[in-house]
């Protein structure tokens, strides 16, 4: 099988990057099935985070002996590069680096066929918001996404789910040399923590600093149109946005009865029966949508982003009849679109 | 002060006075104006009247590791000092590789000063772990006691804080800066009794909660000697302008939130607040400012020396029309959020720049990143020829651009460069950014401090040991090829003196190259390198002068040496190491 005499021939180089191994055994499968190019385009055109995860088990497996043979080879730099260059028959005279970290990385991307004249990684397509710079971001991924394996001391470093983050680098405890303060003030109003990495050396041994930094929660204020009152929201109590609408429904619910009553004249008896369920939010689909008012001072629909990017942005939440939406402008800019096709 | 000439007015071994020799207290007196402690250390050389004289007058003392001495050392060769500076833990540890409880307490000390400095009158403390106890213990026994500064200090709450404002009844400075503190609550601020009047330096900036509104405007009003105010995020606006009529001799301001939620009429009257603070030198705070609200700054900038804005995620364009009423500014600290084109905007305006520090406002990439590229740099250096301190944070870096920045700016004396992927080669070239850093320590011969990133090989070090001999401190992350390139740093710079490194690929041979040096040196970081115990353990016993401790991770190697911290040190081995702490 080709792909195992290539591991004998370069236990070290493949070991190193896991994900690059298995990109390349995909690649020598590959191009015995004919199917280069589509694959090719495959793993280039989806985000680099995404393709990864799948390989999420198979790098777990190679972590342990990465480390050592990474340890070996990063520091017998000439024994990898007479491995690079043996293998690398297709090299485009790429630089070949003393430090094999980088060189393995380059090979494996020089493997590909003469078509590309630079590596695939440095040709990513440009997704919209890496066009300006698509050639280093990904050279940063593909580091960052190693510097998982490289640092013996692994142990401490969190793995994340790299599909979460688009190019989130893994973090490396202490890494870059930030202070904590300024990670959290950073990002306004942000309520992410550090990497949990970070933060597992000081929560293990007793406390006599419980709360990390910024220990409060984030309260955000919260109204909705019709109800003079507003109510105030922990966002850090949530992680998704099903959860932050079930929890505006709880708060909303009464207080929304109440005033529909007092409008009605009449006072209100049986107010179980009365409440209605306010759904919908996310989707356009109920009475109510939910929206926010950003770190920038644009009202911007809630559900477009991640999690924790619209926790980090998001300066108060308001609950807008979804009727009167078309009617508002929502966005204060003209740059910015809001409006799903959903909605209309 | 020649050292030189000093020698030539006494001969050696002389214990009868002669006539040109100065009487003791007019040596004191003389000495006393020398303030520089690299002075005053080469003063206390030159013989040993002249060390009498100066430990005699000495009132300031700086202790850059808590550990080299010991408190009854200090305490017994100076005995009239008033003020005292002291750091603690490792730099590293700032960025959590140094686990908590590691020690620095400044418990220790203070017992000691309670009983031989009654009159100390300030405490600078950096890294060190403070107590709430320590705190109060120190309200409590110093009756003279006004000034405490803590950067980056932990073990303390909020309470400790109320007991210094409670009980200083002198105190002129509070400066609270960074630290890991458990924020209880903002009652420490109502604890200042209402006849008291002397504070000059309020900074509470990184406190979290708030604190009593009233409370804090009545102290602005009564401390008519107030010049520096940096209060915390939850000041609104409006309460800043309340502040600011208070205190319109300002000269240093932090701003607490700059959101905007003023009316009109407010906004006016915070413009014209910030109008007759004509005083303003420093400036900072500014959190979520938007373009909406700078322009009120705009009449208080145009003595602007300092402006931090390492709290405001600005965008170029308004940063840009900012900076134009900025004309003298020196030192600037901006969040990379302003980009190149905001940087463009700096070497347009700021012709006066000493000293630009770019933080990243994402480290972790959770957004979507721009940050800034070498052309922001580039662009400075071109319009900023007086730059010499930098501390950059992006994502990529070439080596023509860091040659083309040292060319135009080459009186660096501080270069710290942060390329935030590990590893990372020059993004055009593909090549190490060895070139880069041979430039810089070519180039710029006054330099003394440098952080290095990027892909390295040996040949930076090579270069660094071979010119930059006027360095005194390195910091090293995920570079070099081989023990090689350590040694050329530890035999060619001459006057180094603190090395930090992590995750290197230097090891014993390395260590060991450098065991005469370390005497000469505050310190030696090694963590995450390939440094074994026994080396640490051959380091120990050969140099009996240097403390060398090893601190090991859970689950590694027995023979590895994980986190190697070394000093020089004449009280001896520590003796309240934590467990984690080997002391070799």
């Amino acid at each position: 099988m080709e792909g195992s005499s290539r591991n004998e021939v370069c236990p070290q180089l493949l070991d190193l990057i896991p994900k690059q191994g298995e990109w390349l055994r995909n690649r020598d499968g590959e191009r015995r099935h004919g199917l280069s190019e589509e694959k090719k385009l495959e793993l280039r055109l989806a985000p680099p985070g995404e393709d990864w995860s799948m390989k999420d088990n198979t790098k777990t497996n190679h972590r342990d002996r990465d480390e050592s043979l990474l340890s070996l080879a990063y520091f017998s730099p000439m024994a990898s590069m007479n491995h690079n260059t043996s293998i690398n028959n297709n090299s485009n005279g790429s630089t070949v680096f003393s430090s094999p970290w980088s060189s393995s990385a380059y090979q494996g991307k020089t493997q590909h066929s003469q078509q590309q004249t630079k590596a695939p990684f440095l040709q990513f397509p440009s997704t919209p918001q890496e066009a300006s710079q698509p050639c280093c971001t990904k050279v940063v991924d593909l580091q960052s996404a190693e510097k998982k394996t490289f640092s013996p001391s692994s142990a401490k470093t969190a793995v994340p789910n790299s599909s979460q983050k688009r190019t989130a680098p893994a973090p490396v405890v202490g890494w870059p040399p930030i202070r904590s303060f300024r990670k959290n003030l950073a990002s306004s109003s942000s309520s992410k923590p550090a990497p949990e990495s970070q933060n597992a050396a000081p929560d293990e041994t007793a406390a006599i600093k419980p709360v990390e930094i910024c220990g409060k929660g984030l309260f955000v204020k919260i109204n909705m149109d019709g109800v003079p009152i507003g109510r105030k929201v922990d966002l850090k109590a949530y992680d998704t946005y099903e959860k932050l609408s079930s929890a505006v429904d709880e708060l909303f619910r009464g207080l929304l009865a109440a005033q529909r009553d007092a409008c009605a004249g009449g006072v209100h008896q049986k107010k179980q029966e009365e409440e209605k369920a306010i759904t919908g939010l996310l989707d356009g689909s109920g009475e109510y949508t939910l929206v926010y008012e950003d770190n920038e001072g644009d009202r911007m629909l809630v559900g477009d982003v991640p999690w924790h990017m619209f926790v980090s942005t998001v300066k108060r939440l308001r609950v807008l009849k979804s009727s009167e939406l078309s009617a508002l402008s929502i966005c204060s800019k003209q740059e910015k679109v809001q409006f799903d096709s959903a909605m209309k | 002060m020649d050292p030189k000439r000093k020698k030539d007015c006494h001969d050696s071994g002389e214990s009868t006075r002669v006539a040109s020799t100065f009487p003791d207290e007019v040596l004191e007196r003389v000495l006393a104006l020398v303030k520089s402690h690299k002075d005053r250390s080469s003063v206390s050389l030159v013989c040993k009247d002249w060390y009498d004289a100066e430990r005699w007058s000495r009132t300031h003392v700086f202790i850059g590791n808590c550990y080299s001495v010991s408190p009854e050392i200090v305490v017994r060769r100076f005995p009239n000092v008033r003020s005292v500076t002291l750091k603690g833990k490792p730099r590293f540890s700032d960025f959590n590789l140094v686990p908590p409880n590691w020690g620095a307490d400044i418990r220790c000390w203070l017992v000691v000063f309670a009983a031989k400095y009654r009159c100390l009158e300030e405490l600078r403390l950096k890294r060190m772990t403070v107590s709430d106890e320590s705190l109060e213990f120190l309200a409590l026994s110093f009756p003279n006691f006004k000034a405490l500064s803590l950067h980056s200090c932990d073990g303390f709450s909020t309470d400790g804080l109320a007991a210094i404002a409670t009980h200083c009844k002198n105190l002129t400075e509070l400066n609270i800066q960074e630290n890991d503190i458990y924020d209880k609550s903002g009652c420490w601020l109502s604890c200042f009794p209402e006849n008291f009047t002397s504070l000059e330096v309020l900074n509470f900036a990184y406190l979290n909660n708030d604190v009593n509104f009233e409370a804090l405007e009545r102290l602005v009003s009564r401390c008519k000697s107030l010049n520096v105010l940096k209060v915390n995020k939850n000041i609104t606006l409006e309460q800043l302008q309340r502040l600011l009529i208070c205190a319109p001799k300002l000269t240093e301001l932090g701003t607490g939130s700059f959101l905007p939620e003023l009316t009109d009429r407010q906004y006016s009257e915070l413009k014209r607040s910030f109008s007759i603070c004509s005083n303003l030198n420093v400036l900072s705070g500014l959190s979520e400012a938007t373009a909406l609200y700078l322009p009120a700054l705009y009449p208080a900038c145009t003595n602007l020396t300092f402006l931090n804005l390492s709290d405001a995620a600005l965008q170029s364009e308004e940063f840009a029309k900012l900076l134009v009423h900025c004309p003298r500014l020196r030192r600037l600290w901006v969040l990379d959020t302003v980009e190149d084109k905001g940087l463009e905007a700096v070497g347009s305006n700021c012709p006066l720049l000493e000293e630009l520090r770019v933080f990243p406002s994402d480290p972790y990439e959770e957004g979507i990143v721009h940050g800034v590229t070498e052309s922001g740099f580039i662009a400075v250096s071109y319009g900023c020829r007086r730059l010499h301190y930098v501390l950059y944070f992006c994502r990529q870096m070439t080596n023509a651009a860091v040659e083309t920045i040292v060319q135009n700016c080459p009186d660096f004396t501080h270069f710290r460069l942060c390329i935030m992927t590990p590893c990372q080669p020059d993004y055009r070239t593909n090549e190490p950014m060895d070139k880069a850093f041979c430039a810089v320590v070519k180039t710029c011969t006054k330099l003394r401090r440098l952080a290095v990133s990027g892909l390295l090989t040996d040949m930076t070090f090579e270069y660094i040991g071979k010119y930059a001999k006027n360095l005194e401190t390195l910091s090293v992350a995920f570079a070099g090829s081989s023990d090689w390139g350590m040694q050329c740093v530890l035999g060619g710079c001459r006057k180094l003196r603190k090395l930090e490194i992590r995750d290197c690929p230097f090891g014993n041979a390395a260590l060991l190259s450098g065991f005469e040096k370390y005497e000469s040196m505050r310190s030696l970081w090694m963590s995450d390198c390939k440094v074994t115990m026994n080396g640490c353990r051959f380091l120990a016993k050969e140099m009996p002068r240097l403390n060398v401790e090893v601190m090991k991770e859970d689950g590694s190697d027995d023979s590895q040496a994980d986190k190697v911290y070394v000093y020089r040190s004449v009280a001896g081995p520590r003796r309240d190491a934590p467990p984690f702490v080997l002391t070799l």
